[in-house]
């Protein structure tokens, strides 16, 4: 299942950002993980994610540096900057938010225990 | 998804390569042409179909080469990452999603991350272009509704001006003096003017006794005009525009039928007629130094009735202005025939022409502004639209009026083309057909308020403060424009005012020098004062309209001497002002101040009789 264009704009970027929490990674490789972690749900155009990526970028959330690796052809990885950090613990808090309000609202279901959610 | 360009390798040449090449490693000397986004995907080999979008996707960015070359450099990694994955190219072109999207997502993108001075001229740039565009999209709306109005000119106010004028044709006095005019032809009357002051004994006295000889048929006719009961002169009138005389009528003199602009009325028949009444004075002062006292008592009472035939209904100020000069003329030579041909008027012609004078207007000299109001509210219907309840808005047809009207105001001839251009413009700032009716006559209502009674019973300080309102509303950037066409012509009504208490000062002082003649004739002295001379010679001394006393007279060496105090309003004893040219028709203290802000210093008094040596009175200002 794809999901809408607006409710992909708020969560297409948090998704990026919190894919490179992690080691810094670079655009083939950030549609790949998207795609297959999220089962498809947020999978995005790929004409859509390079854009996303400069936008995180003139916004100083990511930082991105061309590498060489081995023999390969460059690429472009794209790392969280402290900025990025920052606000993506602002963002994961907002969907906590969001969807503890889901809950309460009966859209979505319960949490089965504490550690539910 | 839409088609790709067909993606073809660059040819190999080295003014390319220069031109893709970065500055930083052309001053190394290496003409790398590394910014040339072909030159790298060719470089890449991928399938042409990758290829080809590549490079739409990047050419259709518009962003700048350096910019180009990244996006161009990352995208071909991406696509080598997934063909080197095992998709195909096909599939990874389907799944990269729709060229012109991506390339315009880009390229906002990409912008954002530029400098930020950039950015700024960005922003700038954009919203200078949404003001211009928006501003030429309300200049277009302006534009239609100032050219698509039109002006409803539904009144002749010619007609309406000449309606009480019109009487009966052997009561018209006017049509006796362009007879008059006609046959005094033009050379003799550009003399007359160029000679205005004239006296016997004078040098151009000689030449101005044989005009009046030559033209003996004029002056007949000129007094018997001035006998008739009105002045009857019609604005318009066809019968103007078909005299011979050319000299004084236009060729294409405007007809009130037609009913053009009424500012376009010539009024030069009024101009003539201060030259015919140059003749009859010239005349007077031909018959006083022949001891001819009828013919002077004619020429004398010719000019006074003249003056008061002027001011017929609905004058306009020109009219009104030509009616105070003539008057002037003709009191100043009463005046001075008296001091220099005391005998030449019987006792009976003397008390006749004081009758005379004492009923001039009827003894009372009313401003009267309703021809200027007509006048402007001729122009007002030219201008605006008419929307049926007293409002409207300026016309591009209106418009075309104000070199006329500047014209009219200043003098100024010079065509005005920029309206044609800014008209759009100037009718959303121009005050509309209410304002500028409202501020005229409001205008007015308050002058005229303000002008009741005498002179030295007005408050002074109100005129100058009303003038000044005016003045510095004219004078600033909005007040100016948006009261244009009030602008125009109100200032020209003041002078009106003074004028009428100016004529009454002569009047009065022309009365008491006919009865200090009386007087001497009887007694063999002058009174030692005027008060002597009521109630046999006089029904009262005539006040000084410059602070309610009566006129001041002292005898000096054995003559008498009256005299007013003036515009400085100090008594001096009757030393006259030694400019006599200097503007005696002011009498607002604010017209004072600014002469002497100017260096002129209007000390003295305003030597009433005998006139002292120099020229003539001058003539009321317009």
């Amino acid at each position: 299942m794809r999901i809408e264009r607006e409710l992909m704009r708020g969560a297409g970027p948090v998704a990026v950002l919190k894919l490179l929490e992690g080691e810094p990674k670079y655009g083939y490789e950030l549609v790949e993980t998207l795609s297959k972690s999220s089962d498809g749900v947020l999978a995005m155009g790929q004409s859509t994610l390079y854009p996303l990526l400069y936008n995180l970028e003139a916004q100083g959330l990511v930082r991105a540096e061309w590498r060489e690796a081995g023999s390969a052809r460059p690429r472009k990885y794209y790392a969280l900057t402290a900025k990025g950090k920052k606000r993506l613990a602002h963002d994961v808090e907002q969907w906590r938010a969001v969807e503890r309000a889901m809950r309460r609202l009966g859209v979505l279901k319960p949490a089965l225990g504490p550690a539910g959610g | 998804m839409e088609r790709s360009d067909e993606f073809n390798p660059p040819p190999a040449n080295w003014l390319l390569r220069a031109y893709y090449t970065p500055v930083s490693d052309a001053l190394r000397g290496h003409l790398s042409g590394r910014l040339d986004v072909r030159r790298e995907i060719a470089a890449a080999e991928l399938p042409k179909p990758v290829a080809g979008l590549i490079h739409t996707v990047v050419r259709r960015t518009r962003l700048w080469r350096r910019e180009k070359s990244d996006v161009v450099r990352e995208l071909i990694a991406h696509f080598a990452d997934g063909l080197a994955a095992g998709r195909s190219a096909e599939q990874l072109v389907a799944d990269f999603g729709p060229a012109d999207q991506a390339a315009k997502l880009i390229r906002q993108a990409k912008r954002r991350n530029r400098p930020l001075y950039w950015q700024a001229w960005w922003y700038f740039s954009r919203g200078l272009l949404a003001l211009i565009a928006a501003a030429t999209l309300g200049y277009v709306v302006l534009a239609a509704r100032f050219y698509l109005a039109a002006p409803d000119i539904t009144r002749n106010y010619w007609h309406e001006i000449n309606a009480p004028r019109r009487i009966a044709e052997d009561e018209r006095a006017w049509p006796l003096y362009r007879a008059a005019i006609v046959k005094l032809g033009k050379e003799d009357s550009e003399l007359l003017e160029k000679h205005p002051d004239a006296r016997p004994g004078s040098k151009d006295w000689p030449e101005l006794v044989a005009v009046a000889e030559r033209h003996g048929e004029s002056i007949a006719l000129a007094r018997e005009g001035a006998a008739k009961s009105h002045f009857g002169y019609l604005l318009g009138d066809p019968a103007d525009g078909k005299t011979s005389a050319a000299w004084v009528f236009s060729a294409k003199a405007p007809r009130a039928d037609d009913n053009p602009e009424l500012i376009s009325a010539l009024l030069e028949g009024l101009q003539a007629l201060r030259q015919l009444a140059r003749l009859v004075a010239a005349d007077a002062w031909r018959a006083a130094a022949a001891a001819d006292g009828t013919v002077t008592l004619a020429d004398l009472s010719a000019l006074l009735s003249m003056s008061a035939q002027t001011f017929q209904p609905r004058a306009t100020l020109v009219e009104q202005l030509v009616g105070y000069a003539i008057f002037t003329q003709a009191t100043e030579n009463v005046r001075s025939i008296l001091a220099d041909f005391p005998d030449v008027l019987s006792d009976s012609q003397l008390r006749d022409l004081a009758h005379e004078i004492a009923a001039w207007r009827r003894g009372a000299m009313p401003v009267d502004f309703a021809g200027e109001r007509i006048m402007f509210d001729d122009v007002l219907q030219r201008v605006y639209t008419d929307d049926g309840r007293g409002d409207g808005r300026l016309t591009d047809r209106g418009l075309s009026l104000l070199p006329e009207l500047l014209d009219f105001n200043n003098g100024m001839s010079e065509p005005v083309r920029w309206e044609k251009l800014l008209g759009p413009g100037l009718a959303a700032v121009v005050g509309s057909r209410r304002d500028n009716h409202e501020l005229f006559n409001s205008h007015l209502d308050e002058m005229i308020a303000l002008h009741q009674g005498p002179a030295w019973t007005w408050d002074h300080d109100a005129i100058d403060a009303a003038n000044q309102r005016l003045y510095e509303l004219f004078n600033s950037a909005t007040g100016k424009v948006r009261y244009l066409f009030a602008g125009l012509m109100l200032p020209a009504i003041q002078p009106n005012f003074s004028n009428a208490e100016l004529s009454v000062q002569r009047r009065d002082a022309t009365e008491v020098a006919i009865a200090l003649v009386l007087w001497h004739r009887k007694h063999g002295a002058w009174p030692q004062t005027l008060a002597e001379l009521v109630p046999e010679l006089l029904p009262a001394v005539g006040p000084d309209r410059f602070d309610g006393q009566p006129l001041r007279y002292v005898i000096r060496d054995g003559h008498p001497l009256v005299y007013s105090i003036g515009q400085d309003r100090d008594d001096d004893g009757g030393t006259a002002w030694g400019t006599p040219y200097m503007n005696y028709d002011r009498m607002s203290e604010a017209s004072l101040m600014r002469l002497r802000n100017r260096g002129i210093s209007p000390e003295g008094d305003w030597v009433l009789w005998p006139p002292p040596p120099g020229p003539a009175e001058p003539e009321p200002a317009e």
